[in-house]
């Protein structure tokens, strides 16, 4: 028995110095486990169990030692000089790789034992919620400027009108659902620009196709996404050309593989597609030479002999 | 003691920087892949002994990313003008709140202003706890790979949030293991130290204003003759008399001209090769919208409220509230403040004016009774006092002074003799003779008449030599302003 403190690091608490040393029968051991105990060797001491855990599910705590070194104690050799006992340094398990199999056991109640001691998923589940929150604070890389309003202007500045005057068909009038005589037409450029604003949606919430081919006879005014170019590229029509209008050029800053939105809390969340991310984060397939290859590999294995198996 | 602010800015920063370190797996023996768990370092004690479950018997987990602040400097190579303050334009969208949806439409406007933030460099490190090294190998090689050398770290997506946007760099002053090697008697836990770098900006609140935008701006400009520095030097006028021939520049916009007309105000198109008093207004091409200005202030014009002011050549500003005709948006209907209008001269019998001596109150008017044309009308029996402004000549005619000259019947005096009186002169019936009270060939100074008849008011223009409607015609476009 030993008074311990906690030690508060920048992984949570440990205690301080939690060193057991436990002193086994050499033979009885041998004869139990089929060899010595060893270093990695999982001990529980049920006596150590805690009842009184703040755990909502009211099942004690097991406490789980792992043996860290095994020697022959001064204290166990007889007047023969023969050993009898072994000394097995034993410190606190830690949920690891190592120890999976153990954590992955059934607990008794349908939990695995790593449900009930280990604080892996209660991490997991705040490291979702500051991921959740840094999304709720930046969703997408650059500046959302949806809801900002773009006044239509012409070259003298003057707000760029639908009147009588005019004699061209407007996206902006065809749309327009009162019968107001006079109508905005839609901006012929952005006001709001800046690093990475083009998110591909037409300014002051118009409405816009999509597709790989521009529409014949369109309105003068209309937007349409083409989505055949990478980044996808919004372009609008002057009454004679698609001028391109911007880019969509915002994306996820979320470090999110195809792993982490295939379900779970962020399932269907976009998936980071920066330049460097479409190396990492790619499951494309390209079928070369009728073989059916990924598109990602390692640079080292890249083109080299595969197994047919 | 300041008032109390607080926007989370730090807070901000320590997110995004988890953020970027969240997400990173290994791969077990199995082929099993396992999310590492990433979170803040600093925690507080209480938290951490309620995330053990108050229990000795809890257990952590590696691998395991800490993030937490390392150091944090100001950063005077950045430092810029402190008391520089930016403003910016923001005009939003309509919302429906029953909808919670944006709407197509304009809806309120704001100016920002932001003065200068405050530079820092802020040091963060994350903190990679691994069981064994094909971990920290695995995790070294994700994370390291996507920093070349920097990534963005963004706080906002706000647009006029400018001090949003940072990078995040990994320098290279981090520990790769920190156990001893080889590892002697005890076997502690293996951290891996990672350090990053990034500029930030820590910046006080912003002012939000209601839209404020320079819409008519006008500028002196002095004009003076050229000459050398010598002659300038030592020519006394060229300071006492500096500027003595100002010009003017005012930005206005469109260049409207502006057509004033029986109270309705439209906007003409403003265009180098028209000459102002040749407008045809029926041409839409030469008219334009008033919609094409007001929505540049949007929500801002009122009917019968927002006010139309009028800059005549001379006199003060004349002032009529306005409305848009529902009919036609080209036409601004005007009702005019008669108090901003000009007052009429009074001239009395005698022909002087209310500012020359002698000025007889009791006969002085400011008005006549019609505009006639006396080719065509007969005034019949006049009233005493009566007042016309005759539009053509009246028996002045090269035949006048002929013995057997006989004049208009209708405009002799009462002993039949023929008044000689000149188009646009103001006469006056005394009872028995039409005498000139305003001799327009002679009247050199600007005069204010009101027809009531029709209650109009007119102006003799000496340099035109002609009435003309005393503040209706064409405004140009430095003599006109809008107040919403």
């Amino acid at each position: 028995m030993q008074d311990l403190d906690f030690n508060l690091s920048q992984f949570g608490l440990f205690l301080n110095n939690d060193n057991i040393m436990m002193y086994f029968h050499l033979r009885s051991n041998v004869e139990t486990l089929g060899r010595k105990i060893m270093s990695g060797d999982v001990i529980e001491l049920p006596h150590l169990k805690d009842e009184y855990a703040l755990d909502d599910s009211l099942v004690a705590l097991k406490r789980f030692y792992v043996v860290q070194d095994v020697t022959r104690p001064t204290a166990g050799f007889s007047q023969t000089w023969y050993p009898h006992l072994l000394r097995a340094k034993c410190v606190p398990l830690v949920d690891s790789q190592e120890y999976k199999e153990i954590l992955d056991a059934d607990a008794g109640d349908g939990n695995s034992l790593r449900d009930l001691l280990s604080t892996y998923q209660k991490n997991i589940d705040i490291n979702n919620q500051i991921i959740a929150q840094a999304e709720e604070d930046a969703p997408q890389s650059g500046y959302d400027t949806k809801s900002y309003f773009v006044i239509p202007t012409r070259e003298n500045g003057l707000v760029d009108i639908a009147d009588i005057t005019s004699t061209d068909i407007d996206a902006s009038t065809e749309q327009a659902i009162t019968d107001a005589s006079v109508v905005l037409r839609s901006p012929k450029k952005d006001f709001y620009v800046g690093y990475l604003t083009g998110d591909g949606v037409p300014p002051n919430g118009a409405p816009y196709d999509f597709g790989i081919s521009f529409p014949a006879n369109p309105a003068t005014g209309s937007f349409y996404l083409r989505t055949d170019y990478m980044p996808n590229a919004l372009y609008r029509y002057n009454g004679k050309l698609w001028i391109r209008y911007e880019d969509n050029v915002r994306m996820t800053m979320n470090n999110f593989g195809n792993q982490d939105v295939a379900s779970g809390p962020f399932e269907e969340k976009a998936v980071r597609k920066t330049q460097k991310g479409t190396f990492i984060n790619n499951t494309n397939t390209a079928t070369i030479a009728g073989q059916v290859v990924p598109e990602r590999q390692s640079l080292s294995k890249a083109l080299k002999p595969k197994a047919d198996n | 003691m300041a008032d109390h602010f607080y926007d989370g800015q730090l807070r901000r920063y320590i997110t995004q920087f988890i953020r970027v370190m969240s997400n990173f797996s290994y791969k077990d023996g199995k082929g099993n892949v396992i999310q590492v768990p990433t979170r803040y370092g600093d925690m507080n004690r209480q938290v951490a002994q309620i995330l053990n479950k108050n229990s000795e018997n809890v257990m952590p987990s590696a691998p395991f990313i800490s993030c937490y602040i390392k150091d944090i400097k100001f950063d005077r190579p950045r430092l810029q003008d402190p008391t520089f303050v930016s403003k910016i334009n923001i005009r939003e969208r309509a919302f429906d709140e029953n909808n919670q949806e944006y709407l197509n439409e304009q809806g309120a406007n704001y100016t920002v202003e932001r003065i200068m933030p405050t530079p820092y460099v802020v040091t963060f490190a994350a903190d990679i706890w691994t069981s064994n090294s094909e971990q920290k190998f695995q995790l070294f090689e994700q994370i390291a790979s996507i920093f070349n050398p920097s990534l963005d770290l963004q706080t906002t997506s706000n647009y006029i949030d400018w001090t949003s946007l940072s990078v995040l760099e990994l320098t290279d002053s981090g520990v790769w293991s920190s156990r001893q090697i080889p590892q002697g008697l005890e076997q502690d836990i293996d951290i891996m130290n990672m350090i990053f770098t990034a500029p930030i900006w820590i910046t006080p609140p912003a002012k939000v204003k209601k839209l404020g935008i320079i819409t008519k701006i006008i500028n002196n400009v002095f004009a003076l003759n050229n000459g050398t520095v010598v002659s300038d030097y030592q020519n006394l006028d060229a300071v006492t008399n500096f500027g003595s021939t100002p010009e003017k520049t005012v930005v206005t916009p469109g260049n409207f001209d502006l057509l004033v007309l029986d109270k309705v105000a439209t906007l003409i198109n403003y265009s180098f090769n028209q000459l102002d008093d040749n407008v045809d207004v029926t041409d839409p091409d030469n008219i334009s919208s008033w919609r094409t200005l007001l929505d540049l202030y949007p929500n801002k014009f009122i009917a019968d409220l927002s006010q139309l002011r009028l800059t005549p050549p001379v006199g003060p500003e004349i002032i009529a509230t306005m409305s848009l005709d529902p009919n036609d948006e080209s036409r601004m209907l005007l009702k005019f403040d008669t108090d901003t209008i000009p007052g009429n001269t009074l001239i009395d019998s005698n022909g002087l004016r209310d500012t020359d001596l002698g000025f007889d109150s009791g006969s002085g008017r400011g008005t006549v009774n019609a505009i006639v044309n006396p080719e065509t009308f007969n005034p019949q029996s006049p009233s005493v006092g009566i007042r016309y402004i005759i539009l053509e000549n009246v028996n002045i005619v090269s035949e006048y002074n002929d013995p057997e000259y006989n004049g208009p019947n209708a405009w002799k005096n009462s002993d039949q003799s023929d008044p000689q009186l000149y188009a646009n002169n103001i006469v006056e019936w005394s009872g028995t003779e039409w005498i000139t009270v305003f001799n327009s060939t002679t009247a050199t100074e600007i005069t204010y008449i009101t027809n009531i008849y029709t209650g109009v008011q007119y102006k003799w223009d000496p340099d035109q030599q002609q009435w003309s409607k005393s503040f209706e015609g064409i405004y140009d476009r430095a003599a006109w302003r809008l107040v919403l």
